[in-house]
């Protein structure tokens, strides 16, 4: 008689809790995390300089996007003020900076903390409110700042902007991008995996929770005034956070950058990225920050006879496109596209599986 | 799956498209980088200015360019973005490796500019305005400009403004809230209260798009006088607003990136041109001289069939400041080298500007000459109102 | 360095003057400039006069606006942040259609057309799709219609300042007073609209229908009400509003990419009004109208734009459904 032998159990498998909720699960996937990490590293290697001067843009926009997408995308509280809180992280960097000559780092902490205390009271005042009323404070808020802004650049600075020095860690200047290609990669490393293990914890569990249904929620027990004030709090000093690096990144803090085309641009790029996923906001950032200069590229090659001046007309139509179409038709963006791609070529040359075998 | 297929495309189509703009070139090629806004709500006042340098780079290049070396220009549009402008700043000078940058476009990028072309060791020659991190004593190093620097604007119109009202009356300031036009204010109200005239200044959000109420304030300000220091288009609002509420007094425009033709039609039907007097550091389209001769000569030449304005002869005028600054490096011009022939350089103009182009390593603009042009409605053209005027390039005359 | 200047400018101004002035009439302060009026009627009044229209034309052109955004609210239940843009983008239009050399009546009637057919357009096409969705989907959707809009503009018109002219004489004398008329005809025009407009809601069919489907969608329906043309109907009335606001304010200032700020003001109308009320966006007009103006005459023209939102944060705070709008009860977290 033989013994039928136990099936070999796939490392994959979630059979614990442990196994469940970690990041990557068995060896094929670790080595493509391992593959993944030796090429970011190598990438400035690679690359001209100015494709890595592109890819710390992407990364800048990538720390931004996430933060937005745990607000509106898991918390639910559509935000419109991305604008104004970049621009309180970079005057907030820019005016420390310029008033008591801090070091890098200092002023990032200083533009962090900045932006947590202005989501913080905004989130008091927009607590009450339903979703919509949220957004128009946001949009209130984007107005404020901007104007409180230009009247301290006019008045006390008497300057087209406040010029930064180059940043320095210690006896590590910053100057040419693949320097700061390393320092942002780590920067974004970090908030892309702290969001992701954010929505795993308890507190991400609560912000998706009142996203969801503030009122089953509150039923549920879950401190939802809590929620949403940190959700707000945590999600705007990262995105000052992103404008203080981009300050230093240009050299240059100036109010007119922070208009509203720049908080659309960040809900275009959870929109196109897909809402609610931290991937979603690493593709979409990386889309909308890439598409002027591949659209340019286009038409550069294509040497289409169109008077140069419509070219800005024609980036703002392909972008309001974009938003529409996916919001339309794929409303959970570049993430969902990528997760049915991956889907199918695991499934090839089947167009699904059955349902004995074992679903990754 | 064709949308898949036109997505993967992207990539490979962008990296060919890059591949093949570096274009080589056999022979010696001079290449300099330029930045304006082209496709943007201001392209009517940076297109004039690039067409301008590009007619007089076409006739340089067919003269046989710079001993034997073709000028390439290299035209970036920055879509009045200060972070794009920076981006295109440093693709000009790394992938591209230009030895300057030229042009620019509006004083919000300007800033963002020079920090890309210092900390790349390129010099940034701005055109249209300019910001005061040009002026004396410690000019931004890589930094210039040839254009109208807010402050020394304001200056020369509040000193006119005392000159034309012979020191009596009130002269009333408008401009943008901007730090270029809260600036220009300022200095234009010194200048008039130093010319003995009472003044006071009115600014609005570059927005606003209707001027009642505005001018209504204004006119209960009493002037007698109206300096008008924002930009083209709202210029043409406030000043048919004004005409309308009832004031009949002159009006004194700065002429920052002004296109005549569009501004007389435009007031034609208030018939309010007849007290506007513009002042400029550039000569008006219909100056005699011999570089306004080639300027029209190339216009004709290379197909423009509207007339040219006085953006386009700054355009020209850069270009001048261009050849000479190029001329005088050698070859190869590397950036550095460039930035200390721009340091000690004086180009004379001759009837494109009232005086030489003169640069120095304190003075990064240099003395600048200005005219005042009068409306006349027999040619219904902008005349030549007075001679050349110095001004200093360091105003002192700032309302306190 | 200035002393030499100094010396220079005296030099050259003496040397050769401007051109002579033309004398100025009346005498040298500029307010008694003003042409001669009846005489029993002070300058004082006049200004007052000239004050007054101001006010009433910016209330009626924000009206009309708010009018537009409040009306596909009601029935659609999305809010229209891209009024500004599509306002411009009519009076693009219609600028267009008077520099072709059209009469400004024909303009008008252009305009309209356009507007109608922009409407339907961006119903059928974008929000037909996410109605019931929760409302910040359709918010974010006007965006994009709006960014497209404004690219839209680019391409099309270029972008510049343009007016519209009337063809009408510069000044109108209306009893003693002479005023300027692009403000009266803005005046005029937006007041005849809303009425026209509001009026039509109230007393005609289709009125009663919108008004039905915005307060219930479901029995309406089972009432054999169309549901979606009432829908592509409001918002084609809803645009054309929008778009004659537009067409006014380039008429009375100018059209520009950067003038979409009326928008912004009119939604700030609506906001403090109440989404949902015509009455609440009229007399919130008035106050924002009200507000703007008075800051530009008395305060400091900086913050004309600044000062409705002051009143609209008092308002969130106060009040956050606005001052007429369904009243909506606050979760208490």
């Amino acid at each position: 008689m033989i013994t039928p032998r136990a099936p070999r159990i796939p490392a994959s498998l979630p059979i614990s809790a442990g196994r469940t909720f970690a990041l990557r699960r068995g060896r094929a996937q670790w080595s493509s995390v391992f593959v993944g990490i030796l090429a970011l590293l190598a990438l400035p290697v690679v690359l001209p300089p100015f494709w890595v001067h592109l890819v710390n843009g992407c990364l800048i926009a990538v720390i931004g996007a996430v933060a937005l997408n745990l607000l509106t995308g898991n918390a639910r509280l559509v935000s419109l003020g991305q604008a104004a809180f970049l621009g309180i992280g970079a005057f907030a960097a820019g005016l420390v900076q310029r008033a008591y000559n801090v070091p890098f780092p200092m002023a990032l902490g200083c533009a962090a903390l900045a932006g947590g205390l202005v989501g913080y009271v905004v989130a008091q005042l927009s607590l009450r409110l339903r979703a919509l009323y949220v957004a128009v404070t946001t949009l209130v808020l984007h107005f404020a700042v901007v104007t409180l802004f230009s009247f301290v650049q006019a008045v006390f600075l008497d300057s087209s902007g406040i010029l930064l020095p180059l940043p320095s860690l210690g006896v590590l200047e910053l100057r040419t991008p693949t320097q700061w290609y390393y320092l942002l990669l780590a920067i974004t490393a970090l908030v892309v995996l702290g969001a992701l293990n954010l929505l795993r914890s308890f507190i991400g569990r609560r912000w998706i929770a009142v996203g969801e249904h503030d009122v089953a929620a509150e039923a549920l027990g879950v401190p939802v005034k809590q929620a949403k004030l940190s959700a707000f709090t945590a999600t705007s000093a990262v995105t000052a956070l992103a404008g203080a690096l981009s300050a230093y990144y240009v050299g240059t803090v100036s109010f007119e950058s922070y208009t509203f085309g720049l908080a659309i641009a960040y809900l275009a790029m959870i929109i196109v990225g897909g809402i609610g996923s931290v991937l979603g906001s690493v593709l979409g950032a990386m889309f909308i920050t890439l598409l002027p200069y591949v659209l340019d590229q286009l038409f550069l090659v294509a040497d289409l006879k169109f008077r140069p001046n419509i070219l800005a007309g024609i980036h703002q139509i392909v972008f309001g496109t974009l938003i529409v179409a996916f919001l339309l038709f794929e409303p959970r963006g570049l993430a969902e596209i990528w997760r049915r791609m991956r889907l199918s070529a695991s499934n090839w040359p089947f167009q699904y599986r059955s349902a004995s075998r074992v679903a990754r | 799956m064709k949308l898949k297929l036109a997505l993967a495309m992207l990539p490979a189509i962008a990296a060919a498209g890059l591949m093949l703009s570096g274009a080589s070139a056999q022979q010696k090629v001079q290449k300099i980088g330029y930045i304006a806004d082209l496709s943007g709500p201001m392209q009517d006042n940076y297109g004039p200015i690039v067409e301008g340098f590009e007619f007089y780079t076409k006739e340089l290049n067919a003269r046989g360019g710079i001993d034997g070396a073709q000028v390439q220009v290299l035209v970036r549009d920055d879509q009045l973005d200060a972070t794009r402008a920076s981006s295109l700043a440093l693709e000009l000078a790394t992938s591209e490796a230009v030895n300057s940058i030229w042009g620019m476009s509006q004083t919000r990028t300007h800033l963002a500019v020079y920090q890309t072309a210092a900390r790349n060791r390129i010099p940034a020659v701005a055109m249209f305005s300019g910001i005061k991190e040009v002026l004396p004593p410690n000019p931004l190093p890589f930094a210039y400009s040839a254009g109208h620097v807010f402050e020394v604007a304001g200056e020369v119109s509040g000193k006119l403004a005392a000159k034309m009202m012979n020191g009596k009356g009130k002269a009333i300031c408008n401009s943008i809230e901007a730090p270029g036009g809260v600036a220009a204010c300022q200095y234009a109200e010194g200048a008039a209260q130093a010319g003995g005239l009472q003044t006071g200044t009115v600014l609005f959000p570059p927005t606003v798009t209707e001027f009642g109420a505005i001018a209504q304030r204004m006119l209960a300000m009493e002037p007698t006088i109206v300096i008008a220091h924002a930009g083209s288009g709202q210029n043409v609002g406030l000043i048919k607003a004004l005409r309308g509420a009832g004031f009949n007094g002159p009006i004194l425009m700065g002429s920052h990136g002004l296109n005549e033709a569009p501004l007389i039609n435009a007031l034609q039907g208030v018939g309010s041109l007849d007290k506007l007097q513009i002042v400029s550091r550039f000569a008006s389209p219909d100056s005699p001289g011999k570089e306004l001769d080639a300027i029209r000569a190339a216009a004709a030449k290379y197909g423009k069939t509207t007339p040219i304005a006085t953006t386009t002869i700054m355009g020209w005028a850069l270009a001048t400041l261009m050849e000479a600054s190029l001329r005088q490096c050698g070859y190869p011009c590397a950036g550095d080298k460039l930035n200390a022939v721009l340091e000690n350089i004086k180009v004379d103009m001759g009837a494109l500007m009232g005086g030489p182009i003169r640069f120095s390593p304190t003075d990064h603009y240099g003395t600048s000459w200005w005219r005042v042009y009068q409306y006349n409605a027999g040619n219904k053209k902008f005349e030549p109102a007075s001679e050349w005027l110095e001004a200093s390039s360091t105003p002192t005359l700032r309302k306190q | 360095m200035e002393a030499r200047a100094s010396a220079s400018w005296d030099q050259n101004w003496g040397k050769l003057g401007l051109l002579p002035l033309p004398a100025p009439r009346g005498g040298e302060r500029g307010r008694s400039n003003l042409p001669p009026i009846h005489p029993s009627i002070s300058p004082d009044c006049a200004l007052v006069a000239a004050f007054a229209l101001t006010v009433v034309a910016s209330w009626g052109i924000y009206a009309l606006l708010g009018l537009g955004i409040v009306l596909v609210y009601r029935t659609s239940r999305i809010l229209n942040i891209a009024g500004g843009e599509i306002a411009m983008f009519i009076g693009y239009v219609g600028a267009l259609a008077v520099a072709d050399g059209l009469p400004f009546p024909i303009a008008v009637a252009l305009a309209i057309a356009a507007a109608m057919a922009l409407g339907v357009a961006i119903f059928w096409l974008a929000i037909r799709r996410v109605m019931g969705e929760p409302p910040h989907v359709g918010l974010i959707l006007t965006v994009g219609i709006g960014t497209i809009l404004n690219g839209l503009m680019i391409v099309l018109f270029g972008g510049g300042m343009v007016a519209i002219p009337t063809g009408l004489p510069a000044f109108t004398t209306i009893g003693a007073v002479r005023l300027p008329t692009p403000d009266v005809v803005a005046a005029v025009g937006a007041w005849l609209c809303v009425a026209i407009i509001a009026l039509a809601y109230r007393l005609t069919n289709l009125g009663l229908q919108m008004r039905a489907v915005a307060e219930r969608v479901m029995l309406s329906a089972q009432r054999g009400l169309n549901v979606d043309r009432t829908l592509a109907l409001s918002w084609m009335i809803g645009i054309l509003a929008i778009g004659l606001a537009g067409i006014l304010h380039g008429e009375r200032a100018l059209i520009a990419l950067s003038a979409s700020v009326i928008g912004v003001s009119a939604l700030i109308a609506c906001l403090i009004g109440g989404m949902d009320s015509i009455k609440g966006v009229v007399l919130a007009a008035l106050i924002v109208a009200l507000t703007e103006n008075f800051t530009a005459l008395y305060l400091d023209p900086r913050y004309v734009l600044i000062a409705p939102v002051v009143i609209l944060l008092l308002i969130l705070i106060v009040r956050p459904w606005g001052l007429f709008g369904t009243v909506e009860e606050l979760r208490r977290v």
